[in-house]
């Protein structure tokens, strides 16, 4: 009353749980900020959700080194990332157009993909591509999932396998968050969904490995009607009743056929890891037949054909890798918990 | 025919169809991409995805090509050869409906980004979709390569 002069009434009133809040961004730490622009651009979290940023830019690197695996190639990233670090550290973003200046943010995000990518470039023994110099360490298995030990051209259905494995254990890794994100919401009868979407998720891809892949379909429902029902049905079952008393059974039938769908297409679309991984190594191969290389003997005359290739792999290739990495955390990650319909708040200034 | 023909056109069909899907898709975007560029440069860094996931048919083309290529002294027999033929059909016809897809969602989702900001994390999805129907052709494709 006294503020407004006995003109209005100011009233003071907590938001209720639903309704949307302003989220209160915070800075990011200088070495994660270029992974906080990329999250931004899809949009901020909603107010009461969790902030990934930490997690992503744990999985982000580790997705673009499975499918730009190079030893020498990830060594270039990593001494560039050091450069454009120091040189931002020492306060020259000032000049330069706008990609000297994406690169100079993203200084920080160079050196963890470039780890990444040496160390699956250990993995899958690459070395200026397929070159022969190192060869692959196998690291373990799991069932018929098998971890390094292999070079990706010779075997590409080992490396899909490994591809869908990544893809559930990532695509799990967002219900966790959701679940997560469930339980501060309070919304208590929805959150056995993320579950049962975990369950799901497992339970095809153990169906899958068990049975040899999708060629022995007819197996499924023979012998293993049993795991079937199990395995794929049950969750399913799980889901449509949990959703069919929490919003009515119409919704329910509705969530569950997406959910069965989304699952599937979104696991799948992980195969690109073995798609890009397999053109990443291809195209060097290409320079490599070129220069004459041959069981990791580089001849002198090779050496200005391979810089070539190098540059034309890692301009396009990475930008490709880039996108696509980006893509897999924007549509298949976030859709799981990130809505990106937060507002951030910003505070009233005079100026 | 002659086997090798044969496998030698289907290796034609898997560079050659993806490549030209990949060029319709970038003419499409790569257009609508220059026109917003001009008024709100700052959602560039964003829009780019639209050219880069076209550019990405020509690559999973590529992939198939690379793969035939190294198939091409088994490939002996008849059946053999018409597996070759069949991959490279699939990832043509895979990546030019793919291609279709994003040209158009993609052209849209420029002009509705440059108009409101806002609604870019929906509107994507029509383009990520649609890319990711070259890779349900790309996975065939190379079952069917598998089997060769």
């Amino acid at each position: 009353m006294k503020a407004s002069d006995g003109n209005a009434i100011i009233a003071d009133k907590p938001p209720t749980p639903d309704e949307k809040v302003p989220i209160i961004t915070h800075e990011c730490p200088s070495y994660l900020q270029a992974f906080g622009k990329l999250e931004c651009a899809y949009g901020y979290p909603s107010s009461g959700d969790i902030d990934p940023i930490r997690v992503f830019a744990i999985t982000f690197p580790i997705l673009f080194g499975i499918m730009f695996a190079d030893v020498a190639q990830g060594a270039i990233f990593v001494i560039a990332g050091i450069i454009f670090t120091l040189l931002r550290r020492n306060g020259k973003t000032t000049k330069g157009g706008d990609i000297i200046r994406y690169l100079l943010i993203s200084g920080e995000m160079l050196i963890y993909i470039g780890i990444s990518a040496i160390f699956f470039g250990f993995i899958f023994g690459e070395f200026f591509g397929p070159s022969g110099v190192i060869h692959p360490i196998f690291l373990f298995r799991i069932g018929p999932f098998q971890i390094g030990g292999f070079e990706p051209t010779q075997e590409p259905m080992m490396m899909l396998k490994f591809a869908i494995l990544v893809g559930a254990i990532h695509i799990s890794l967002g219900l966790i968050l959701k679940f997560i994100n469930e339980l501060r919401h309070k919304h208590y009868k929805l959150s056995p969904i993320p579950i049962c979407c975990i369950w799901l998720l497992f339970g095809g891809l153990f169906m899958w490995a068990y049975w040899g892949g999708i060629s022995n379909i007819s197996k499924w429902f023979a012998e293993g009607s049993l795991m079937f029902v199990g395995l794929v049905v049950l969750p399913l079952l799980v889901i449509l009743v949990v959703t069919g008393l929490a919003e009515g059974f119409m919704e329910g039938i509705g969530f569950t056929v997406e959910v069965f769908a989304e699952t599937l297409s979104h696991s799948m679309s992980y195969s690109r890891l073995m798609a890009l991984g397999l053109v990443h190594s291809a195209m060097n191969y290409l320079f490599l037949v070129l220069g004459g290389v041959e069981h990791g003997v580089f001849p002198l005359q090779s050496i200005p054909l391979i810089a070539i290739g190098t540059i034309l792999v890692m301009i396009i290739e990475g930008l490709v890798v880039f996108v696509h990495t980006l893509r897999l955390h924007w549509v298949e990650w976030f859709s799981k918990f990130h809505s990106g319909e937060g507002i951030p708040f910003k505070p009233f200034k005079s100026t | 025919m002659d086997p090798i023909l044969i496998s030698l056109i289907g290796l034609a069909l898997a560079i050659g169809v993806p490549i030209l899907s990949a060029a319709i898709t970038i003419i499409i975007c790569g257009t609508a991409l220059a026109g917003v560029g001009t008024e709100k440069p700052e959602l560039l860094s964003r829009l780019i995805i639209t050219v880069v996931l076209g550019e990405a048919l020509a690559i999973y083309g590529l992939l198939i090509a690379f793969m035939l290529l190294g198939k091409l002294p088994d490939i002996t027999t008849m059946d053999a050869a018409n597996m070759a033929l069949i991959s490279g059909i699939i990832i043509s016809v895979a990546t030019v409906s793919a291609g279709a897809g994003i040209s158009y969602s993609g052209s849209s989702l420029i002009a509705a980004t440059a108009e409101n900001p806002e609604t870019f994390s929906s509107n994507v999805i029509g383009v990520v979709l649609s890319e990711a129907l070259a890779i349900y052709g790309l996975l065939i494709a190379f079952m069917v390569i598998g089997q060769i």
